[in-house]
Parts: structure tokens; sequence; C-alpha cells
């Protein structure tokens, strides 16, 4: 077509328009897409291994947080072991104390009676002997007053 | 020391040699080119009205198609020998030309991303092929290959895009991709929201033919002047066609990336007077 300023024609603009369109094409499956693909799938494995990453350390993160709680709970498991055993031991020395005083109480009342009943068992004893010798006096003195009598 | 001085005595003969070629250039010219004037050969680069080329005997076309089907060809093939031999043999870790298939490829998808997620795929094809075509088609004039003319005479195979036609084409092109994407992502108003822009085929059109031509009116000019022919043309011809193939790539994929990506976007109802009012209202009691 002519007759257009400036030799605008437009069989070449059509001719210009169809050439591009199989260059655009061509160049789309050839070139753009596969590179695009495979730099998408690169990119999405990239990812892939970034998000597994950052999973792993945030469970590792937890762990370490769970251990940091067990210490804490072991170290007052600790203090509280120290605690029970130190109540305990003052506990043990109390009892083994009152024990010992009960002891010793029980020890004295045993030798108080003890004594007491040697006591007694001499005093019985005194007794008997007094009598006897009262006895014997009084034979004595009755045996003196028949030799006297006769 | 002896490696010194024939060093030195081989750069001698070399600038004479120099030397004489432009004694002899300057004492066996003549004004123009084939006797051509500038005014014809300015005339020719921008209309291309005066040497047509057969193709393949079915019509005569423009020097301007023959260059972009030669460029067509050119990287279709190469983009075929790509695919067949360098894609399936691609590493994680990069070597260099996949470095540099990479960058071009991902400068692309990032450009379509930033502009339009959701259909960076179409978007990024698009520019991906306009900028390599615009930039390895304006490279194609560097080349200089030659070719009979309709009328039997010898021509230089311009840029593709230095023809207005192949530039229209481009702008024309670039427009309707764009509606493309208005049309996907808002539908039939979508044609509404491209056709705002009415001025866009022109502007991009003319864009492009005129930094084209710019540059090859400078060249011309300064080969129709005997005085600047020897080594000058070469320093402006290339230094001109590398900035504008990059030049004009990169500001033709931003303009169509920039309203593929404005028109595509999913638009929000208006609300009416009312509602906003009661909006105002509720907003105003909650402060």
């Amino acid at each position: 077509m002519t007759g257009l300023p400036l030799n605008i024609d437009i069989q070449q603009i059509i001719l210009h328009v169809m050439n591009f369109v199989i260059l655009a094409g061509g160049l789309y499956f050839l070139l753009y897409k596969p590179v695009r693909a495979f730099m998408d799938k690169r990119t999405s494995k990239y990812e892939e291994l970034k998000a597994s990453t950052e999973s792993e350390y945030k469970k590792a993160e937890e762990l370490e947080k769970l251990y940091q709680d067990k210490l804490k709970d072991a170290e007052s498991e600790i203090r509280d072991i120290r605690t029970r055993a130190k109540k305990e031991a003052e506990d043990i020395i109390a009892e083994a104390k009152r024990e010992a005083e009960a002891e010793g109480k029980q020890i004295l009342a045993d030798a108080r009676e003890k004594a007491l009943k040697e006591h007694n068992r001499i005093i019985k004893s005194a007794k008997h002997d007094i009598i006897e010798m009262v006895i014997e006096a009084e034979n004595k003195i009755l045996h003196k007053e028949e030799k006297n009598d006769q | 020391m002896d490696q010194g001085k024939s060093n030195r005595k081989a750069m001698a003969v070399w600038l004479a040699l120099v030397v004489l070629l432009f004694i002899g250039a300057m004492l066996t010219g003549q004004e123009g080119v084939h006797g051509e004037s500038v005014q014809t050969a300015m005339r020719d680069a921008v209309l291309h009205d005066t040497n047509k080329v057969s193709l393949f005997g079915l019509m005569n076309v423009n020097p301007a198609f023959i260059s972009a089907i030669i460029m067509t060809a050119v990287l279709l093939i190469a983009a075929a020998l790509i695919r067949i031999f360098v894609i399936p043999g691609f590493t994680e870790v990069p070597g260099r030309f996949q470095l540099i298939l990479e960058t071009a490829v991902g400068y692309f998808t990032d450009l379509a991303k930033k502009h339009c997620p959701e259909k960076s795929n179409l978007l990024g094809g698009y520019i991906f092929a306009a900028g390599a075509y615009i930039f390895t088609s304006t490279l194609f004039e560097l080349l200089g290959v030659q070719v009979i003319s309709t009328e039997g005479a010898s021509i230089s195979l311009p840029a593709p895009i230095s023809d207005i036609n192949a530039a229209i084409a481009m702008g024309c092109m670039s427009y309707l991709f764009i509606m493309l994407g208005g049309v996907l992502g808002n539908g039939v108003k979508g044609v509404g929201y491209t056709l705002k822009e009415y001025s866009l085929p022109i502007s991009m059109s003319f864009r492009l033919f005129g930094a084209l031509l710019s540059g090859l009116l400078v060249t011309e000019l300064v080969y129709h002047t005997i005085y600047l022919s020897v080594v000058l043309p070469v320093v402006v011809a290339v230094m001109f066609t590398l900035l504008h193939a990059v030049i004009q790539a990169y500001v033709l994929t931003l303009l169509v990336s920039i309203y593929f990506g404005e028109v595509s976007e999913p638009h929000k109802k208006k609300k009416s007077k009312a509602v906003k009012d009661t909006e105002a209202a509720a907003e105003g009691r909650a402060a």
C-alpha cells in the first residue's frame, strides 16, 4: 500500500509483525522458558533447603531450651535432695539425742531403784540382826536373872 | 633489548603504512559516495524508498525486512543450538555462558515480576524477545551485509528498526500486547484502560525510529565529508549503534512492562459518595 507519508507500508508492517511473532515464539520456547524453568527449579530447591535448615534450626533451639529446662529442674532437684538430706540428718541427730537422754534417764531410774532396793534389803537385814541381837540380849538378861534367883 | 628494537621497527612500519594509506585516500577521494548526493543518501536512509530487495522472487521488500529475517534466523538457530547443546548441561554453579544466559533471562523475569507478578511468564517472554530483537538487530548494521537491490545496485543492509515500518510494527505490537494484558487482568474493561493510553503506539514507534535514525543520519553525514571519513565513522557508528542497542532495548521493554502492569492490575470498584460518607462518619466516630 502506497500513498502514506514517510513511505509507511501496511504490507511491510504486517511482514515485520509476522517476523517478530515467529521470533518471539521461537525464543520463548527454545530459550526463555527452559532457562527460566531451570532457574525456578534451582531457586525452589534452595528455598526448600533454606526452609528445612530453618526448621532444623528451630528444632535444635527447642531441644536446647528443653535441655536448659531439664538442667534447671535437675539443679532444683539437687537443692531439694540436699535440703531433705540435711533435714533427715538433723532429725536423726535429734532422735539420737532424745534416745540417749531417755536411756540416760532410764539408767538413772534403774540405778535409783536398785539403790532403794539395796537400802531396803540392808535395812531389812539390819532389822533382823537387831531383833536377833535384842532376843539374844533378852535371853542373856533372862538367863542372868534366873541365875541370880537361884 | 633486541625485542624492544624490533617492536619499535614494526610500529614505525605500521604508522608509515597508515600515513601512506591516509594520504592515498585523500588524494584519490571524490565527493560523495558513488556520486550520490548527501540529500539522496539521507532521504533513502529515512524513507527506504529508492532501493528495494526481492524476497525470494515473491515480492519486493525494504532492505530492513531482509535484515529482520536474517536476524530472526540467526537468533532462532542460536536459540535452537543453545537449547540442544547448552541447556541440558546446565549446572547449579553456572559457567560463563550459562551465567550470561541466566543474567539475561533473570533481568527480564525480574522486570516482569516487578511490574506484573501475576502474568510474569507471559510478560517476561515478550520483553525478552523484544529486548533480544531490538538489541541484536540494532547491532546488525555494524556487520554491513551487502545485498543486490532490484535496481542491481549493491546496498548495505540497515538495522531493521531504522525502517519506520519495523518501528511501527514493534510499537503497535507492543500496544496490542499491553491491551492483551488489560483484557487478561480486567476483561473488557482492560481494553478501555489501554485505550486511555492512545498515544502509546505512536510514541513507542517514533521513539524507536527516531533514535535509530538519528545515529544513522549522523553516520551518513560523517561519511559524506571526505575529511571525516577516515577512522571517525568507525568510532561514531560503533558508539551510536551500541548506545542505541542498549538504550532502545531497555526503554521499550521497561515501557511495555510498566504499561502492562498498570492495565493488567485488577482495578477496584469506585465507591459511591454515600458509601464514602458513611465510612468517613464511622471512622470519625471510632476516632
